[in-house]
């Protein structure tokens, strides 16, 4: 959208910061004081609701030279938060403001910078939001103690209830009010994760995957056919997912599972396929058979230490390391029987979901063993030298307070500081936990509703003080 | 004669409040076995409504909760306050037309079939069937449950339900402490902004209000009405409905046919949601006549 095609102007305004050029009287001549075109000041500042998320806002401004900068957000005279100053200096610079709650007043201020140094601060804008669907669940939050760190909660939401939609998208604040949301019946929104430059939204829909603008259109579409579970973002903006494809082994049809980057510009590269590494999960197909799948693959995590994919095979009990550059596998740990790592007070699972990489191992969700059904979450650390993988802490099972059997999903991350966000899908529940395991945050949803793997957000909001 | 001034203000003392308990019969079956779901004698839901078992139901459920007994589940159906928490597994069945039973092995997560019937076991939980009917344009109705127990002991194959498996019982009082009064032969506008709370004092989020409904009692004052609270939509002699999805308040002059309410019969002004599980209105109020 251009910025003169801005439909909802709420302020027009010309806001001078330091002097403007005098103008010398008709006829006189004033060589000293002329207008400068290049006079720091902004010419307008607009607001415009999303149309298809209600709670979300473009603010734009145009000044007379070029500006970075970011919003202020007020509500009742209190200064509450701002948006992350913008990348690159513009003379029309636009910002996603994410974070409003519905039916909700607030104001937005436009503090830009020019390149000389100067601040430019604008009159504050009305910013009334609209209301929420009535398909959507009710979230409740509950803090511990220490309450859970500054961010937003990007999570997919799955109906069971007829008759409300089957699948969204939502953001949480931390009081588990919905500050994002955006609806789709045709979206597999069993995942959805903010792009690393924090503009879009990538998620699956059957066949594709989508690249979506925070004011809800949708801007790449990428068509798989086969694509399936999840996805997991590359730095360079490409894309790692699964990709089913049809295979006979030993006389009998399967479903391979592919590990395929995807470029937003629709270029497609198969990295790795499950068959590459059989010999080495030593798996008796004849034993494995859910749905036809090979291992059934669901996770997918990208290994910035390593250079390389991490790839989860849930019914074989599997995670297994793909080097990105040549595509070979690097190491398979699998409770299916083979494998190259030795189990190190890890015990053997047959069901998992979601996994992370660390930087000397990774984290995995899962959802069942031999002989338990709670779920639990688990950091791993691998030695390829020694050929081990050690279970250094794990959080939930059966020994814990309460026992989360999630039949599906299942969501584990690792926050920069220290805190932990699980997801235990099926039981609506999202759980926060300190760096010595202590809960600051349960957020529940009603019943009827599941949630999918999505991501802590703290790019998309920063503290007023923020430099 | 001063003309009234509107809206009318909807607070939590002027609607209803009720109690209610859901009897949900248990039925033992062989565990280990793929048992046949029956469900052809029904004939009446568990709001004691006419059922037609072959034409009325869309789908069916089999849910089990890991670690709430089933009378803790029913209490909590009952109030609509079941925890999302406690689900371990949940499978559905799409039904369609003509048909009065299923084999448990027809269900599946997502789409995925899981074998079900393996996990059919002791200790594992409380099992429930869920019975119901969904359309494109009307509210999910939940139209009967019953709780299965697996058991190694002789038991039968089949789960059989019966009319009087489960069943609703209210305790409604529908004229709040303030009562609600507006003109007589004129509409108004209505305003429920500041609702914080549903009929069983829990707290009301207003974004789940989709619907307002007025009904008009010609044959029923409220007494009646309230000894008959779960045939409220069916004894109504007219009813209008308007859609208020993302409103906190309305003209009741969109209901079409609608001219205002008159001092002989009863009125009752209702607010609901279409997504919930529940079939209890949000909100409902007795409608007085201003002389």
């Amino acid at each position: 959208m251009r910025f003169p095609e801005l439909a909802c102007v709420l302020a027009l305004l010309a806001v001078g910061c330091g002097t403007q050029g005098a103008v010398a009287p008709e006829g006189q001549e004033d060589p000293g004081v002329l207008d400068d075109p290049q006079e720091a000041s902004l010419l307008s500042v607009e607001a415009e609701r999303s149309d298809e998320v209600s709670t979300m806002f473009t603010v734009s401004w145009e000044a007379t030279v070029p500006t970075r900068g970011h919003v202020e957000i007020a509500q009742d005279g209190v200064g509450l938060w701002r948006t992350p100053t913008t990348a690159e200096p513009g003379e029309i610079v636009s910002v996603p403001v994410v974070g409003l709650r519905s039916a909700s007043t607030y104001t937005a201020t436009v503090v830009a910078e020019t390149e000389a140094g100067d601040e430019l601060r604008s009159e504050a804008l009305t910013l009334e939001t609209g209301t929420l669907p009535s398909w959507m669940p009710v979230f409740t939050a509950a803090s511990g103690p220490e309450g859970p760190p500054d961010g937003l909660m990007l999570l997919p939401v799955m109906s069971g209830v007829p008759g409300s939609e089957d699948h969204a998208i939502v953001m949480l604040d931390t009081e588990g009010e919905v500050v994002w949301f955006h609806e789709d019946a045709t979206l597999d929104s069993t995942v959805v994760q903010l792009s690393a430059d924090g503009q879009t939204l990538i998620q699956m829909t059957e066949g594709a995957l989508l690249w979506r603008g925070l004011d809800g259109a949708v801007i790449d579409r990428v068509s798989i056919d086969g694509v399936h579970h999840t996805l997991a973002e590359h730095p360079d903006g490409s894309v790692a997912t699964l990709v089913g494809e049809p295979v006979t082994l030993e006389g009998s049809d399967w479903l391979d599972q592919r590990l395929v980057e995807v470029t937003r510009d629709g270029e497609q590269r198969e990295l790795w396929r499950v068959t590459d590494a059989l010999d080495r999960i030593g798996v008796d197909l004849n034993d494995w058979i859910f749905d036809g799948e090979l291992g059934h693959a669901n996770a997918v995590a990208w290994d910035a230490w390593n250079d390389a994919w991490l790839v989860g095979l849930a019914e074989w009990g599997t995670v297994i390391s793909v080097d990105r550059a040549t595509g070979d596998t690097r190491w398979v740990l699998t409770s299916a029987g083979g494998g190259d790592l030795d189990f190190v007070g890890l015990e053997a699972w047959t069901h998992h979901h979601t996994l992370q990489a660390m930087p000397d191992g990774f984290a995995l969700y899962v959802n069942l063993t031999e002989h338990s059904n709670c779920g639990r979450v688990v950091d791993v650390v691998v030695d390829e030298d020694a050929q081990e993988a050690e279970e250094v802490w794990s959080y939930g099972g059966e020994t814990a307070d309460t026992c989360h059997t999630t039949f599906s999903l299942g969501d584990v991350e690792h926050l920069d500081d220290g805190h932990t966000v699980i997801t235990w899908s099926t039981n609506g529940l999202v759980e926060v936990i300190d760096d010595a395991g202590d809960q600051q945050l349960l957020v529940e949803i009603d019943f009827g509703y599941a949630l999918g793997y999505g991501e802590w957000i703290n790019s998309l909001q920063e503290p007023l003080d923020s430099p | 004669m001063v003309p009234w001034e509107g809206p009318l203000v909807l607070g939590d003392d002027t609607g209803f409040r009720y109690t209610a308990a859901l009897d949900i019969a248990s039925v033992p079956v062989a565990a280990g076995t793929d048992p046949w779901i029956d469900w052809a004698d029904l004939s009446l839901d568990m709001l004691g409504h006419p059922l037609d078992p072959a034409t009325d139901l869309s789908a069916a459920f089999v849910t089990v909760f890991g670690q709430l007994g089933q009378a803790e589940l029913a209490a909590a159906i009952a109030v609509d306050d079941i925890p999302q928490s406690e689900l371990s597994l949940f499978v559905r069945l799409d039904l369609e037309p003509g048909t009065t039973g299923a084999a448990l092995s027809e269900f599946t997560m997502l789409g995925t079939d899981i074998d079900i019937e393996q996990y059919l076991e002791p200790d594992t939980g409380t099992w429930m069937v869920v019975l119901l009917t969904e359309t494109d344009d009307a509210p999910v109705q939940y139209r009967k449950l019953l709780f299965v127990e697996p058991t190694v002991d002789d038991a039968p194959e089949t789960v059989v339900f019966e009319d009087d498996d489960s069943l609703f019982d209210i305790d409604a009082t529908l004229t709040g402490s303030t009562a609600l009064q507006v003109p007589q032969g004129q509409t108004f506008g209505v305003d429920w902004s500041s609702l914080s709370l549903d009929g069983l004092d829990q707290a009301l989020a207003l974004h789940k209000i989709d619907r307002l409904t007025v009904g008009r009692y010609a044959d029923h004052d409220v007494a009646s009405l309230e000894a008959a609270f779960l045939d409220l939509d069916l004894l109504a002699t007219e009813m209008w409905e308007l859609d208020v999805e993302g409103q906190t308040e309305a003209e009741l002059a969109e209901l079409d046919g609608f001219s205002g309410i008159d001092a002989d019969d009863t009125w009752l002004l209702a607010l609901r949601c279409s997504t919930c599980s529940s079939p209890m209105p949000m909100y409902l109020g007795v409608l007085d006549a201003l002389p």
